[in-house]
């Protein structure tokens, strides 16, 4: 029996379902805990007087690709079961850089903003009640710029088959870059005072 | 000198990194599904041992199914008698039963074993109802061709956004 249990028939939607909500209660718990619900700390990674998103994200990244990669090589889940989201490189370039204006004005991104609200945060109301607007908006918008959201397509693409490089190779690569990047944001968080915060 | 949980954790990430390093890849890079179109290719072929088992109910298989396919629901797939040596496609409605089966197999030994990608569904749009998108582009176009050639072999219907002439294939093949 391996993972992904879903692809496999172990369990259907509704169990799926079950598990997703355990998960997210957990995530949501842990990004409280990160002080993530905080838009504050979260706008200093913007204007790096705090790196916190930046650790935090990496770490988590590193963990779950070795987690993954270790899991997949002794057998306990299938990594090319696993879903990929198709990559459209420009309308995603340019989604990643309407995020990142949303973000930084509002100080909280979807998910941080679910996990403020639990809080009572009343920024995040404020940044729901947007995020709902703008997902309905895009919806009924969504005819007249669907050949550019389907635009320049690429599949679903990975690192490792666009480098042409192993699996391996590229945890090792991940790895070392964050750490790296680990060493160097807390040089600048030395060097900048935690004005705002 | 005492390290710091933060050292601690890091060397062990690094640990892992090594030793993924080494690992190359996590898995084995045999595929175990088959595309709409290379399945349609080895039918084509008429490759030999080709066993296609369609896990749907009956009613869907007397609507429709893939020429040569039997059709055999997932808990009957016990008392069937398939070599090792015969190709076997899965096809289901959605992917679930055709990738268990799949997966099942393959833990009895069965080297040759694949499920069909997306299911009959992705059998009808990609072979059998292909269609070219008016934008497409003159590779896109040649390609599709081939595609077409594909389609009318299985008795489909390829059709091309915006041209409204509509042809009436005539089915060949098995």
């Amino acid at each position: 029996m391996s993972a992904p249990y879903f692809m496999h028939g172990f369990f259907g939607e509704g169990t799926g379902l079950i598990f997703a909500l355990i998960i997210g209660i957990f995530f949501g718990f842990f990004l409280e805990r990160g002080g993530l619900g905080n838009a504050r700390k979260l706008v200093g990674q913007f204007y790096f007087y705090d790196m916190t998103v930046f650790k935090m994200m990496f770490t988590a990244i590193i963990t779950a690709m070795l987690g993954l990669f270790f899991l997949s090589y002794f057998g306990f889940l299938d990594l090319s079961l696993v879903y990929i989201i198709p990559t459209y490189i420009l309308p995603q370039i340019v989604g990643g850089f309407i995020f990142g204006v949303g973000f930084v004005m509002g100080g909280l991104c979807p998910g941080t903003s679910c996990v403020a609200l639990t809080t009572g945060r009343i920024d995040s109301i404020v940044l729901i009640i947007g995020m709902i607007f703008g997902v309905f908006v895009f919806g009924e918008a969504f005819p007249f710029f669907r050949d550019f959201y389907y635009s320049t397509p690429m599949g679903n693409s990975t690192l490792p088959e666009l480098f042409n490089i192993s699996y391996g190779t590229l945890v090792f690569i991940i790895v070392i870059l964050a750490l790296a990047g680990f060493w160097f944001a807390e040089k600048i968080e030395r060097t900048h005072p935690k004005s705002l915060s | 000198m005492k390290l710091s949980l933060n050292k601690i954790l890091s060397f062990f990430a690094v640990l892992l990194a090594a030793f993924a390093l080494i690992a190359e890849n996590p898995f084995s890079s045999k595929q175990s599904f088959i595309t709409p179109e290379q399945f349609a290719d080895s039918l084509i072929a008429r490759k030999q041992n080709l066993k296609i088992i369609d896990l749907r109910s009956a009613e869907g298989f007397r609507k429709y199914h893939i020429p040569t396919s039997s059709n055999i629901n997932l808990p009957g797939l016990g008392s069937v008698s398939l070599s090792k040596n015969d190709m076997i496609v899965f096809y289901s409605g959605r992917d679930n039963d055709s990738k268990t089966a799949q997966y099942e197999f393959e833990k009895k030994g069965f080297k040759n074993v694949y499920f069909l990608k997306g299911g009959i569904d992705g059998w009808m749009n990609k072979v059998i109802f292909p269609v070219l998108l008016q934008n497409a582009s003159e590779t896109e176009k040649k390609e599709f061709e081939k595609i077409e050639r594909r389609s009318m072999y299985f008795g489909g219907q390829p059709e091309r956004e915006g041209d409204n002439t509509k042809k009436v294939y005539r089915r060949e093949g098995c």
